[in-house]
Parts: C-alpha cells; structure tokens; sequence
C-alpha cells in the first residue's frame, strides 16, 4: 500500500486554506456591496444668497437685516430625502439650529 | 499532481465568485427641493417671527421668506444655486507665529491684549468674550480666558503669555467680507501676533494677518 509522504499531506492542506481565504475575501467584498442598495435619488440641497430684504415699499440695507437675525445665506433642501416630498427644510446656514419646515403648494 | 488537480476548481470558484458580484448602481436621479409656497410652518427661522411664508420660485432660482416680527412686514429675497455654501465665520482668534518655544519661556510676555472687537461700517458689533483656543501648555480647551479680556477697551489688559485665545464674534453673528477686526494692545513690547478668523473654537481658518501692537485687520 502506498503511504503518502508528510509533503503530500500538506500541500493539499495549503491550497484548501488558501481556497477559503479566497473566497471569504471575494464572497465577503460581494456581500458588502449587496447589503447596500443603489441610492433612489441624489438628493440635490441649494444654497441661497440674500439679495435685497424690504419692509413695504421700503429698503432695508441688508447689512442691517442681517444684524437684525435675517439669515444671510439660507440652506435648501428636501425635508424627506427618500422619496419625493412637497416638505422642504429652509435653514440658516450659518445656525443651521434655525430653521423651518414648510408644506410647498402651487 | 496536486496543483494541476486544484487549478481549475480554483479557477471556477474565482469566476463564480466575480459573476456574483452585483451591477454597479445608475446616476439615480436628483430630488429637488419642492417649489411653490408654504401653507404652514411650524418653527422659526427668525427669531420672533410670525406669520412666517416660504416661497421658491418654480425654476428654482429665488426664494422669498415673509415674515411679522413687532407688527412689520418684512421679506427677504435669496438667490439659489447649487454651490456650497462658505463656512461661517463664529470666531476671532490670536495666537504667536511660529516656531513657539517653551510654555515656560513664554508666561507672562506681552502682548498685553485689552479686547478684541469686530466692525462692521465702522459700528462695533461684537466685542465677545474670550476663551483658550489651545490645551497647548495645558490649558482647558475653550475654558473662560481672563474677565480682562472681555468687551470693549478699558484700559486693562492680560499677557497673551503661553496662551492661544479665541474671541465669540457676538450672538448669532458671523464674520462677514469688509468687517475689521480690531485688537487693541495696552503694551510696548512689540511682539508679533497672528489673527485668524474661524468657523470653529479651536481650529485657525482663515489668517487675517499679523500685528505687533493695536491694529486692525480687514476679514476678506
């Protein structure tokens, strides 16, 4: 009967691990991959620069509106950002813990 | 033998393994703000405002808020685009050019800073109060720096020392391109010191310049 050298018994052994961490490497970068959907929208945030600001008929130097608490840059963006919305969030850019939620309607 | 036994399992799981990996994703599409008015809002982007209202143009290029505060009317036009918007600027601050030598060569030297006040058309409209920007020779990051420090010139002052020191533009107000920053030093040591406006309490932005006594410096 032939008897298998201690050469013969590791080199399968060898290639059997190196089989696994090849596929655990492959198999385990698709599976990432798969756990992450395709994003549904990229969602698109402006950013908007105040022009003018006007009390009636009257013209406020917007560098004192801005002293005033007007914001002068306001972040626009969709309140929900998963699915279409007529919600959109106005936000002070510079304190964006000021902010408001508005319904938009024709 | 065993390698030419193994080559093509191997090579079918290699292939099985690359078929399995998912398509990559499309552009998806963009989601835009929605346009028109608002019927509602619920919070505040104004401090005191009432009868707050929201409208976005329909090409999405202004927007408009209205709003009541004291029984005035007022609203404020916006342009919109896409771009980023710039980082406020919250805080002023001074610390010495480099290279710093030792905390201990530097206790007690000047400059001796009396205030740090903000212009804007030549009207103060901050003079906040002041806290360490560095836990460079062991100070508390943003910990109250010395009452002196503090408000308008008065005459006294506190070294600059081994200290990094950070300056609170006022309540709700970022620097602006044409405000000055004006610090004032009650000393004649002539030592150097840098001028940073900030977005954030310990980080160095946006170098306004470099004094050696009382000046002031244009924020760009």
């Amino acid at each position: 009967m032939k008897t298998k050298t201690k050469k013969q018994r590791i080199l399968p052994a060898g290639w059997a691990g190196a089989l696994v961490l090849l596929v655990t490497a492959l198999g385990g970068d698709g599976a990432t991959r798969a756990l992450e959907p395709c994003p549904s929208f990229r969602v698109v945030r402006l950013t908007g620069t105040l022009l003018d600001v006007r009390q009636g008929d009257v013209v406020v130097p917007n560098e004192q509106a801005i002293l005033d608490g007007v914001p002068r840059a306001v972040c626009v963006s969709p309140t929900n950002t998963s699915q279409p919305t007529t919600a959109v969030t106005v936000a002070d850019c510079d304190f964006p813990e000021s902010f408001v939620n508005v319904m938009l309607g024709p | 033998m065993t390698i030419p036994r193994v080559a093509p399992v191997l090579a079918s799981i290699v292939l099985a393994a690359c078929t399995n990996d998912p398509p990559a994703c499309n552009e998806p599409p963009p989601l835009f703000p929605a346009t028109g008015s608002s019927v509602t809002v619920p919070r505040m982007l104004v401090t005191d405002a009432q009868a707050q209202r929201v409208s976005i143009s329909p090409d999405r290029q202004f927007l408009e808020y209205t709003f009541t505060r004291n029984g005035v009317v007022t609203t404020a036009r916006y342009a919109l685009s896409e771009s980023q918007p710039a980082p406020a600027l919250l805080f002023v601050m001074v610390r010495r050019p480099p290279p710093l030598t030792e905390c201990n060569a530097l206790v007690g030297r000047g400059p001796v800073i009396d205030s740090v006040e903000v212009k804007r058309s030549g009207v103060v409209i901050g003079s906040g109060r002041a806290f360490f920007s560095s836990a460079r020779c062991g100070h508390d990051l943003t910990a109250k720096a010395e009452g002196q420090l503090n408000g308008p010139p008065d005459g006294l002052g506190t070294p600059l020392g081994d200290s990094e020191l950070g300056w609170i533009v006022g309540t709700r107000l970022a620097l602006v391109s044409g405000d000055e920053v004006v610090v004032t030093v009650v000393d004649d040591a002539g030592e150097p010191f840098e001028v940073y406006a900030s977005h954030q309490e310990v980080s160095y932005d946006v170098k306004l310049g470099t004094l050696t006594g009382t000046g002031s410096l244009p924020v760009p």
